[in-house]
């Protein structure tokens, strides 16, 4: 912010500059006389105001000899411009040859005094109390307030010259040409720090203030005038087309930054800039500049132009926030239009049933609309109050919910839902420092979360605020807001919002939190009951190391069964035929004759050679034979040998090395081609089997192949005796895939690919 | 004297196949139930025998990684896999000349001292199956044969072959046009050919219909 005494001795200037200009302006009234050049004479050829005639004694063809008491050839301004448009006094000649002097008043047109006078007069003064005001009160971004401040100032100097600038008086002329076109630059800088607010940076921006030498070229140029006549029309263009140059730049200024950021505040900037400027540039700098025409537009309407520009920037200095923004214009625009239609047919109605002058129905229309329009207003406060109802733009805040309570949604602890709570907030409410805190209800007193926070704001507060701090509730403080999002027996979860960019939150942003809150205050408790649940779940988990108990439970059932069974098949065969030969061996114990002996033994030895093969082709069952020592081709290949013996069908067999370091591999594969051989063997009454084993580069394929009976694949959904099940069941623990593509009488055909790790 | 080392992870084995030689005056027994023992014998030097009788199923490291360490580290030794199995599985062992002998477990007393003797006069004790197996190991092409299709195959080939279409064939048997397209794909398959000309020709040439 400028020093203090710097902003007193800029508006000193500005009430010297201002004191000296209106002065000055005071002096001459306006006059309108429009002349010509007749055998050297000035002639008066026209009125711009005609009631000039009934007060002064001047007429068409009247010859003027002086202004304010110079030669009218002296003048500099007439010989570009045949209009006289103001005179403290004038002599003049009439036809008949009397000379009167005429001394012109401000009364003497009081429309024109007051669209030239006063009017600025009373801008002048609005911008200067505005800019007092805006320095106070210091709303809004620091460094643009500034040029903010600079620019109003400029632009009611600019206007307020512009009497002084028609006249040719040099200083006003030196005055009006600085301003003129320094006030656009000053907005270019209010521009690039008010990007600069709304984090946009461009390297355009560091160029601008090599622009501030225009004006000191502008203040050089002005003063020669003062020595060369002549230079007078020549600055003029220059100075209406640098003016119109940095106007466009503004306007692009503006367009870009609302072309690559979309945001309401440069919207609405634009509208503020561009709208009044318009019929400026058309009216006011464009026509001398391609017709060297003179103004067609008055300096009434110069001012007021410039009026609007300026309130239009105050305007978003004002209310920058995006969303007031937004909500107000749409507001605006809906309330306006609807206080438009109902001005439109009351004043219809009263147009057509009472006799009213149009002044006084104009009025009356203007009265209505802003009876309305604040109408308006005034019920959506009570609305507000009273039933928490709320005018929603767009639907904004509801949208804004939606995401928020969805993206929240998908937390699974209360740790990570207050992480994502807490930067949702702070991005759609624009808070720099969100966190959430436990308070200890007894204690009265904060507990530690480990919560890494750069800026605490909770340690400056009461506690006895969180101590009264009711569930849902949210309670503003001097710099923050703090709101309760759960509570239990023992403690409170405390959410601080603070540190905002902007003042305070909006009702219908307020309403919106608490309904986040409502949410956010049941999820938790949901949450709580999940997390005691996975807990629950961790700790069986941990429990059953990494089984749930069941599985371990039904292992070792099934363990259990084949031992049993085992024990049972050893049982019936080897131990019968053992114990048989002990009672054998018994009775050859006191066996003497030697012959009978050697006979006996001889028996012995075949027995137990026999009961040897037996035991062996038992743990081949068991356990596939050559699979450890030869390997899977080798046991492949028998087992393709003992298939040729037993099967009817040709078998045809390509078998692929498979390179694998899971040693349950090759058993899988082993016991995958048995178990489809097997059941080729037992049902498929095909004249041929063929067997295909490849490893491709992420393991292995085993494609099957009969032209047997096949059978229809309903039947594998309810059979259980088919070894095609066991097949699945086995292909599924090592997460393959398998088809089988089968009718009844078209034969069989299984793809089974394993991926091996 | 013939200097013979057995290794076997059972101990009774050994001590019985030791037994075997108690009485033979040429020949000295050493035994180990510990292949770490003997790779470290055999890394070290130490001791070279005629003949080593090395049990294959063992439940560290199978017999055949010795087997062939034996065969790098003493060349001049011969081996000669002794197992309790069928000793049928391990012919292609021999026809790799991984080893130079199979022994059964369950061999007598003359059969092991036979074989032994037979080895290390370079010569082979061997079933007399061991014929069938080097049979069937040169003669792949006996499977295919035997191979007969079966009738809807065979019907499906004669029309083939004379020139019906898959719509044809598929009215001819009253089945669907499905159907015959799965089983030509699958007699391609079986087959080796890609197209139904060539299925044509070669089940002409194996007699297939």
């Amino acid at each position: 912010m400028i020093a203090k005494k710097w902003f007193w001795s800029i508006i000193t200037i500005y009430l010297i500059l201002g004191t000296y200009i209106f002065y000055e302006s005071f002096q001459s009234p306006t006059v309108g006389l429009e002349v010509e050049v007749k055998d050297d004479h000035w002639i008066v050829s026209g009125f711009r105001y005609p009631e000039l005639k009934e007060i002064h004694p001047i007429n068409q063809g009247d010859v003027i000899l002086k202004i304010n008491n110079i030669d009218i050839h002296h003048s500099v301004k007439l010989r570009y411009d045949r209009l006289i448009s103001f005179a403290t006094n004038m002599t003049v000649m009439t036809n008949d040859g009397k000379v009167h002097n005429i001394k012109f008043s401000n009364q003497d047109l009081p429309l024109k005094f007051f669209e030239n006078y006063i009017l600025p007069l009373i801008y002048f003064l609005t911008a200067l109390i505005l800019a007092i005001y805006l320095y106070i009160n210091q709303k809004g971004n620091k460094q643009s307030l500034n040029f903010l401040i600079l620019f109003i100032l400029t632009i009611a100097i600019a206007c307020g010259s512009i009497p002084l600038y028609i006249r040719y008086n040099w200083l006003g002329l030196i005055i009006n040409s600085i301003s003129t076109v320094l006030s656009p630059i000053l907005l270019l800088s209010f521009l690039k720090n008010y990007y600069n607010t709304l984090a946009i940076r461009w390297k355009f921006f560091n160029v601008i203030k090599y622009l501030y030498i225009i004006p000191c070229i502008v203040f050089i140029l002005t003063i020669l005038e003062k020595f060369f006549p002549v230079m007078f029309a020549i600055d003029t263009l220059i100075i209406l087309f640098l003016l119109f140059l940095l106007v466009i730049l503004n306007i692009i200024v503006i367009i870009t930054g609302y072309v690559k950021f979309p945001k309401t505040q440069i919207k609405v900037i634009f509208w503020g800039i561009v709208f009044p400027f318009l019929p400026f540039l058309l009216l006011y700098i464009i026509p001398p500049m391609l017709f060297s025409q003179k103004y067609i537009f008055s300096s009434f309407g110069l001012s007021m132009f410039f009026l609007f520009i300026t309130f239009g920037i105050t305007f978003v200095q004002f209310t920058e926030r995006l969303f007031d923004i937004e909500y107000y214009i749409s507001r605006l625009k809906y309330y306006s239009l609807f206080a438009l239609t109902m001005t439109l047919g009351i004043v219809l109605v009263v147009y057509f049933f009472v006799s009213i002058s149009d002044q006084k129905l104009l009025y009356l229309s203007i009265f209505i609309f802003a009876f309305i329009l604040i109408s308006f207003y005034i019920k959506e406060k009570l609305d507000y109050f009273n039933r928490k109802v709320l005018f929603t733009p767009r639907g904004n805040y509801i949208h804004q919910l939606y995401s928020s309570i969805e993206s929240i949604g998908k937390t699974v602890t209360i740790k990570e839902l207050f992480q994502k709570l807490t930067t949702i907030l702070s991005k759609q409410l624009e808070f720099d420092v969100v966190y959430v805190i436990d308070f200890h209800i007894k204690d009265k007193q904060f507990i530690n979360n480990q919560m890494k926070q750069t800026k605490t704001l909770h340690t400056s507060l009461d506690p006895l605020l969180f101590d009264q701090l009711q569930l849902m509730e949210i309670k503003k403080t001097d710099f923050c807001y703090v709101a309760c999002i759960h509570q239990d027996v023992e403690t409170k979860q405390i959410l601080i919002l603070g540190d905002r960019k902007q003042s305070s939150l909006k009702h219908e942003e307020l309403i919106a939190l608490e309904l986040l809150f409502l949410f956010v205050n049941n999820f938790i408790d949901n949450t709580k009951l999940v997390e005691e649940l996975l807990s629950k779940l961790n700790s069986m988990e941990k429990k059953d190391q990494g089984h749930p108990y069941w599985f371990d439970k039904l292992v070792l059932l099934k363990l259990e069964d084949e031992k049993s069974h085992l024990a049972q098949d050893l049982h019936d065969s080897i131990l019968q035929e053992q114990i048989f030969l002990i009672r054998e061996m018994d009775t050859v114990l006191y066996e003497t004759n030697i012959e009978k002996l050697q006979v006996k033994l001889t028996d012995f030895h075949q027995q137990l050679v026999s009961m040897n093969h037996q035991l062996r082709s038992y743990c081949e069952l068991l356990k596939p034979p050559l699979l450890d020592t030869l390997g899977l081709n080798a046991a492949l290949n028998k087992l393709f040998l003992q298939t040729k013996k037993r099967a009817k069908f040709t078998l045809i067999y390509s078998i692929e090395e498979i390179e694998t370091t899971n040693k349950y591999v090759p058993l899988f594969i082993y016991r995958t081609i048995q178990e489809l051989l097997n059941n080729a063997i037992k049902h498929s009454e095909a004249t041929y089997v063929k067997i295909d084993l490849t490893q491709y580069a992420e393991g292995f394929e085993i494609l099957y192949m009969d032209n047997g009976v096949g059978f229809d694949k309903e039947i594998l959904h309810h059979s259980t005796s088919m070894g095609l099940k066991g097949i699945i069941e086995r292909v599924r623990t090592f997460n393959g895939y398998l088809e089988i593509d089968t009718y009844p009488n078209e034969g069989m055909q299984i793809q089974i690919r394993v991926g091996v790790v | 004297m013939i200097k013979i080392m057995i290794v076997d992870d059972h101990v009774a084995v050994l001590e019985g196949t030791k037994k075997l030689f108690q009485d033979i005056e040429d020949i000295s027994v050493d035994a180990s139930n510990d292949t770490y023992e003997v790779h470290q014998m055999l890394n070290n030097n130490q001791s070279f025998y005629d003949v080593y009788l090395i049990d294959i199923n063992m439940p560290n490291q199978n017999g055949i990684v010795l087997c062939s360490k034996v065969r790098t580290y003493q060349p001049a030794a011969k081996v000669i896999l002794y197992t309790g199995d069928n000793i049928e599985d391990y012919y292609s062992l021999l026809l790799d000349k991984m080893v130079h002998g199979l022994l059964s477990k369950t061999a007598s007393k003359e059969q092991v001292l036979s074989t032994i003797r037979e080895t290390l006069k370079d010569g082979l004790v061997i079933p007399a199956n061991f014929i069938d197996f080097v049979k069937d190991y040169y003669n792949d092409s006996n499977d295919e044969e035997s191979l007969k299709l079966n009738e809807r195959e065979q019907r499906i080939l004669e029309l083939l072959a004379m020139g019906h279409s898959n719509s044809m064939i598929a009215g001819e048997l009253q089945v669907s046009q499905r159907t015959i397209e799965r089983n030509l794909s699958q007699i391609l398959n079986l087959l080796n050919v890609s197209s139904r000309s060539e299925a044509v020709m070669v089940a002409k040439e194996r007699n297939l219909f």
